[in-house]
């Protein structure tokens, strides 16, 4: 794709980069900010070489989650990498550093009591802003099965939001 | 009771966006590295825009004073033309789009040498042929008149010709050496 069309390609998903990248790294604004600059950058470097079949989201956020895997080799080596890979999110540290008021640490408390799972689809479906069929490549599922687990995931919410 | 509560989530969701101020300047740096004509594009269209008010604002004359290839130095309406840009340059407010609305008026300055130049060329031509068919004319007619009688008009028809030739050294010189800028 030319080079020209970079700048619309980068509006369209840095939010969605930056919020994949500050998720992964403990809600650290400022490492976030860095890895992003890094990533749009290697990208604007590959981008020739991108096919526009493949979904912009896709291309870009494994480009994220490479880079993202590199520098947790060098800098924190006792994340558990394999989560890494497989784009699943470690909400509890930035969630924690999100929530300032009252009913947001009553939310984040609720979401550390969901079975792991629930809690991930939460965060990558509410927090994080992907789609059913995003979800589904990388958690090995259907669309469809997803929805329905999320409707389950949030009504296990309400009820742990009651007894906190 | 789902749709307050993914309100909430989705409200938190937005504390972890980036800073518009991020997202500003990782921009300016991606357009730096995409090259000048990325940058170029987007400032020129901002340029176009007071462009555009001017010629809408002040109606068919300053249209045309703006846009016409006939307004040049030393026609009536080039100050019009002129007051136009002081004008444009003013309306634009970020200092790029100001340098890039600054640089298309120094590329007119050039069309309006360019148009000059290519008349004046015109015009010589025109002159020249007119001068060498006179030339032609009055040296046949000189070459009629019996030969005791016609010294001073051969010598005064032969200083015309060497000031001609001395003046079209002098514009081949100058053509072949346009000024710098």
């Amino acid at each position: 794709m030319e080079k020209s069309k970079f700048t619309d390609f980068y509006q369209s998903n840095v939010k969605r980069v930056y919020k994949f990248l500050f998720f992964r790294v403990g809600g650290n604004k400022e490492v976030a900010e860095d890895l992003t600059q890094d990533v749009f950058l290697k990208a604007l470097q590959a981008f020739e070489s991108y096919d526009p079949k493949i979904s912009q989201t896709s291309w870009i956020l494994t480009i994220a989650r490479n880079h993202l895997i590199n520098q947790l080799e060098k800098t924190r080596p006792s994340v558990n990498l394999e989560d890494v890979e497989n784009i699943l999110p470690d909400c509890t540290d930035a969630l924690e550093r999100m929530a300032c008021r009252a009913d947001e640490k009553h939310l984040v408390e609720a979401i550390k009591q969901l079975p792991k799972d629930d809690a991930t689809l939460v965060q990558l479906k509410y927090l994080e802003g992907w789609q059913y069929e995003e979800m589904a490549v990388i958690l090995g599922k259907t669309a469809g099965t997803l929805r329905v687990q999320a409707h389950r995931a949030l009504k296990c919410l309400r009820k742990a939001l009651k007894h906190i | 009771m789902d749709i307050f509560l993914k309100y909430k989530l989705r409200r938190m969701g937005k504390k972890a966006e980036p800073e518009k101020a991020f997202v500003a300047d990782l921009q300016r740096k991606i357009e730096a590295e995409l090259g000048p004509g990325r940058i170029r594009l987007a400032a020129w269209k901002l340029a176009a825009v007071p462009a555009l008010v001017i010629v809408m604002a002040v109606g068919g004359t300053g249209a045309y004073a703006y846009a016409s290839d006939d307004v040049l130095p030393g026609n009536l309406l080039y100050p019009v033309r002129q007051g136009l840009e002081k004008v444009e340059e003013k309306l634009v407010i970020r200092q790029q789009a100001k340098l890039f609305v600054a640089v298309k008026h120094l590329e007119r300055r050039l069309n309006e040498d360019k148009v000059m130049l290519n008349r004046q060329m015109n015009l010589r031509e025109a002159r020249l042929k007119d001068f060498k068919d006179k030339y032609q004319d009055i040296e046949g007619r000189v070459k009629k008149i019996p030969e005791g009688q016609r010294s001073d008009l051969e010598k005064a028809l032969s200083n015309v010709s060497k000031r001609s030739k001395i003046l079209e050294a002098d514009f081949s010189k100058t053509e072949k050496q346009p000024e710098k800028r």
